[in-house]
């Protein structure tokens, strides 16, 4: 020991607790040097194992592009046979299988016509919807949520009451993908998965579903004014927005009475659709009631001013503005100058005319 | 003298340890909740790709800020990846804040700019516009850039608010390199929720070193110098545990100034950007999320678990201290105008959890570093060093911060795994080991000096000197 | 033989159409990105160019002009997953001579590409 430590050893009368300080700190020491240990480890394993599964998936990878653009453009392509080869040989471990139906989901989301349905009928050959339905009935969100993506994507049906208590469960990726199951497997009456609806739709699904109702579903449009008494506020909005982008313009006269909704997302939802549905009584409804509203509604009817009036009607709600609304006051500047190159343009247009 | 020198040093012991248990307590639950956060992305994003949405016109629009101070060495390129990127409907203004260099007659000349005349109105008071100009060129349509007078970085970003037009803000540095998809994965949390969002933020990396070309990084490369290898460290601990864990209970913040998504009116309600203090990011955040408590509106505030965005960072010890001293004096500052909100249990988990936890363990521990060395030093002077105890409590202390480290590389492992060369796990667990030795010590003298210059009234940024991000092969730095 | 340029960045896309296209009997050479076409742009000469609106590094648009100012003659295709009516507008405005969407059906595109070789 040197000579500063038995100083201090006799310095001190109380040795113990030092020691005992001290063996904590060991104890910590080792503990945290065990447990970096075990970390290091882990990386180093981790880094491996993915090396290796991502070579594996890559070899899949190539195997499945080859195999199936031959399958789809070369007409010397012995299908059947091939087929069979690639089952026997190709589709055993389930790495091999989630590759392929990664690979042919992904084929099958950018080709369309014959080479679409073509890819459907080889996923049914390959026998990969028994795999998805076992994914389907497993007790984790995210296989559930996968598998019912593959079923929609290829349009494969299954009994409805396999996927209709998802469409409530407590994940949204799992609601979002039974949503758009319903809607791509449909023949009619795409959203009728919306009677059964109990919880909100987030506008993440809102605009999944327009999408798909858009480049996937393939029948008669609804009406859509069948959901707009619905007991979700998102689920009436959402109708609402559908009836103009679909341009019903037969459902005006049920939207109308809709601008005196309590609900003032819906209101302002309905402005919107009846202006773009261009329905010529929505300014003299909704101005009058103008110094009443809130900010945002007051900002969507200077907005249908500007696209379905004229510069009197602007006139109307000008001493309407506050001082201080300052939002509102520069939108009514500039749809002002608007109007004012307008008249500008018609007055020049006359002069030569 | 003896027993008295005795007791002082078990009581500094005893405080010394608890600290160290709830800072490792934090350690644990933050691994924990960083686990299951990155996780659960992961299988959330695992078998749709969702680029087919970015042709969705329901997707809302957004106007990303980006204020510019001599930065005319690049700005060109910057705005031209900015103009690139993958979003349906977006806004870009860039704002000049009264730079003495080139950088506005470099844009006009570039992207074809012109004066015009824009209504506009101050909803957040700021230094004088001197003029906002738009591009003659269609193809560049989405570009405005705001001329103004001096005012930092703050002022500029509070002029971008009051000229933008949409009601989704992005407030980004402006030379960040975005990844591809960054604008959708950052605006999914504001259309994925039930309750109303305000802000939301991702992962930031560390772009020093990486090839980069025409403003996307084409190769992702470990820095070649320690200084920038160890921030990366600090990155991934800060990101991938730190915010990860305070997210997961709804308790951030911080949203990181290089790249962060807000909704608009709500920071205008809140009253926009402080100018006084050059903590200006995390001020923001906070006070945005003490109105909605204070008006008791259910919100939250999302974090994407992805690397969206890529910065530098400072390559020079000089730099790397300026940027730390103003780090802490923005933290400080933060906690001293909401010092209301601490242990307020009106505050909730902000009030009882995340103040306090920077203010103890954020703000005070350098200084609590700096008074351990200190007490060292006073009991060396007085001979009263147990070299093993001081010893244990130092090796305590480093493989502490060294496993802190490796458990953050592990989570870089298992979620991202963007250095993908075995070499570099090696060079940067060596680096962890050389951390708390070499370059800690600094960080915590910054610290320490960012306080001292905090009393005495320092209110300044300083300059980041850039090297800019180019490919280093063209150039010979590095 | 003709010679196709495809700009695509989808690397399943890339295959399909190189597959394909190269089936029925043309000589097909990849970009994966706006530079890369500009590369091969100023190299060689094209029967058909086919290409993607959202390419990293140049973007569609810019593309589109520097082909037609400097190459007027070559018919192009855009592939496209964008549905918006404005940007399908304004690729027209541009002068490409078609507009085809994602998801698309090859043998479709292949008939296209045909019409627009054998044409001149």
């Amino acid at each position: 020991m040197t000579p500063n430590l038995v100083i201090l050893v006799d310095g001190f009368s109380n040795f113990r607790d030092w020691a005992w300080i001290m063996k904590i700190n060991i104890l910590i020491i080792s503990f945290f040097l065990f447990l970096t240990f075990c970390l290091v480890t882990f990386i180093l394993g981790l880094r491996l194992f993915k090396n290796f599964r991502n070579s594996k998936k890559q070899k899949q990878e190539n195997l499945l592009i080859d195999f199936l653009n031959s399958y789809l453009f070369d007409e010397d392509f012995e299908k059947q046979k091939e087929i069979e080869n690639f089952k026997k040989n190709h589709l055993n471990t389930e790495l091999e299988i989630k590759v392929t139906i990664k690979e042919i989901l992904q084929f099958h989301k950018n080709l369309k016509g014959e080479s679409a349905t073509a890819l459907e009928e080889l996923f049914l050959q390959l026998k990969l919807d028994i795999f998805i339905l076992k994914d389907l009935d497993k007790n984790s969100w995210y296989n559930t949520a996968r598998a019912i993506y593959a079923l929609s994507e290829l349009t494969i049906e299954v009994p409805v009451n396999k996927i209709e208590p998802y469409l409530n469960d407590l994940r949204d990726e799992v609601r979002q993908q039974s949503q758009l199951y319903f809607l791509k497997t449909a023949k009619t009456n795409p959203l009728q998965f919306l009677e059964v609806t109990k919880r909100p739709l987030t506008t993440w699904q809102q605009i999944y579903i327009e999408n798909a109702l858009k480049n996937f579903y393939e029948g008669p449009i609804p009406d859509f004014t069948q959901w707009i008494d619905h007991e979700l506020i998102s689920v009436v909005e959402f109708s609402i927005r559908l009836i103009a982008r679909y341009n019903q313009f037969e459902n005006i006269p049920k939207l109308v009475p809709f601008l005196k909704h309590e609900n003032e997302s819906v209101k302002m939802e309905t402005i919107r659709s009846l202006r773009k549905l261009g329905y010529e009584e929505l300014l003299s409804l909704i101005i009058p009631d103008f110094e009443k509203e809130n900010l945002l509604i007051k900002k969507e009817i200077i907005k249908t001013i500007e696209q379905l009036g004229d510069y009197n009607d602007l006139q109307k709600i000008r001493p309407l503005i506050a001082a201080d609304e300052w939002e509102l006051k520069i939108k009514f500047l500039n749809i002002e100058n608007c109007f004012f190159a307008g008249e500008n343009s018609a007055n020049n247009y006359r002069a030569h005319a | 003298m003896g027993s008295a020198l005795h007791q002082t040093i078990e009581i500094a012991s005893w405080l010394f340890l608890i600290y160290g248990a709830i800072i490792c307590t934090g350690y644990l639950f933050s691994a924990v909740f960083s686990l299951i956060e990155i996780r659960d992305y992961k299988r959330r994003n695992n078998f749709v790709d969702e680029t087919a949405m970015l042709q969705s016109l329901n997707l809302p629009a957004i106007s990303i800020l980006a204020p510019a101070y001599n930065e005319g060495l690049n700005i060109v390129e910057n705005v031209r990846s900015l103009l690139t990127i993958n979003y349906p409907s977006i806004e870009i203004v860039i704002i000049n804040d009264g730079s003495k260099d080139d950088s506005l007659n470099k844009l006009i000349e570039e992207y074809e700019l012109e004066n015009r005349d824009v209504l506009y109105h101050s909803f957040i008071p700021t230094e004088t516009i001197r003029g906002i100009y738009k591009s003659r060129n269609k193809a560049f349509k989405s570009l405005t850039v705001v001329d103004k007078e001096n005012g930092g970085k703050a002022d500029a970003l509070n002029t971008g608010i009051n000229i933008c037009k949409n009601s989704i803000i992005c407030c980004i540095d402006v030379d960040c390199i975005l990844e591809n998809d960054a604008m959708l994965k950052l605006i999914k949390p504001f259309l994925n929720n039930e309750k109303k969002v305000i802000a939301s933020g991702g992962v930031i990396r560390v772009a020093n070193s990486c090839v980069i070309e025409d403003g996307r990084i084409i190769e992702v490369k470990l820095p070649k110098k320690f200084i920038a290898r160890v921030q990366v460290l600090e990155y991934f601990r800060a990101f991938l545990m730190g915010r990860m864990a305070w997210s997961r209970v709804d308790g951030l913040l911080l949203i990181s100034g290089a790249f962060g998504m807000f909704d608009k009116p709500t920071v205008i309600e809140a009253g926009g950007y402080n100018t006084n203090t050059v903590g200006e990011d995390m001020e923001l955040l906070v006070r945005m999320r003490r109105m909605m408590r204070e008006k008791n509106v259910p919100y939250s505030v999302g974090f994407v678990p992805d690397p969206l965005c890529w910065t530098e960072v400072p390559q020079s010890w000089k730099v790397l201290q300026s940027q730390r001293n103003r780090w802490t004096r923005g933290t400080a500052e933060t906690l001293w105008i909401h010092k209301k909100m601490l242990f307020n249990p009106k505050y909730k988990i902000l009030g009882m959890l995340s103040t306090p936890f920077w203010f103890f363990f954020e703000w005070l521990a350098p200084l609590i570093e700096f008074s351990g060395i200190l007490f060292f030093l006073f009991l060396l002077f007085f001979n009263q060093i147990n070299w093993i105890i001081f010893l244990t409590f130092f090796l305590a202390v480093y493989s502490f911060a060294f496993l802190f480290s490796v458990t953050a590389l592990f989570f870089e492992e298992y979620s991202f795994q963007q250095y993908t060369k075995p070499k570099y796990i090696f060079r940067l667990i060596g680096t962890a080991l050389l951390e708390p030795l070499l370059y800690h010590p600094v960080i915590m003298w910054s610290a320490v000096m960012g306080n001292f210059d905090l009393i005495r009234g320092k209110k300044k940024w300083g300059t980041m000197t850039r090297a800019g991000l180019t490919n280093p092969v063209k150039k010979n730095k590095d | 033989m003709k010679k196709i340029l495809v700009i695509e960045d989808n690397p399943m896309v890339i295959k399909s159409l190189e597959f394909k296209l190269t089936k029925d009997g043309h000589e097909v050479l990849i970009a994966k990105d706006g530079r890369e076409a500009m590369k091969f742009l100023k190299e060689a000469n094209f029967d058909l160019i086919l290409t993607d609106l959202m390419l990293p590094f140049v973007t569609g648009i810019e593309l589109i002009s520097y082909i037609k100012k400097n190459l007027p003659k070559t018919p192009i295709i855009v592939l496209s997953t964008s549905t918006q009516e404005n940007i399908i507008m304004d690729a027209f405005n541009m002068g490409v001579d078609d507009f085809i969407t994602k998801p698309f059906s090859p043998n479709e595109l292949s008939l296209r590409v045909k019409r627009f070789l054998y044409k001149a």
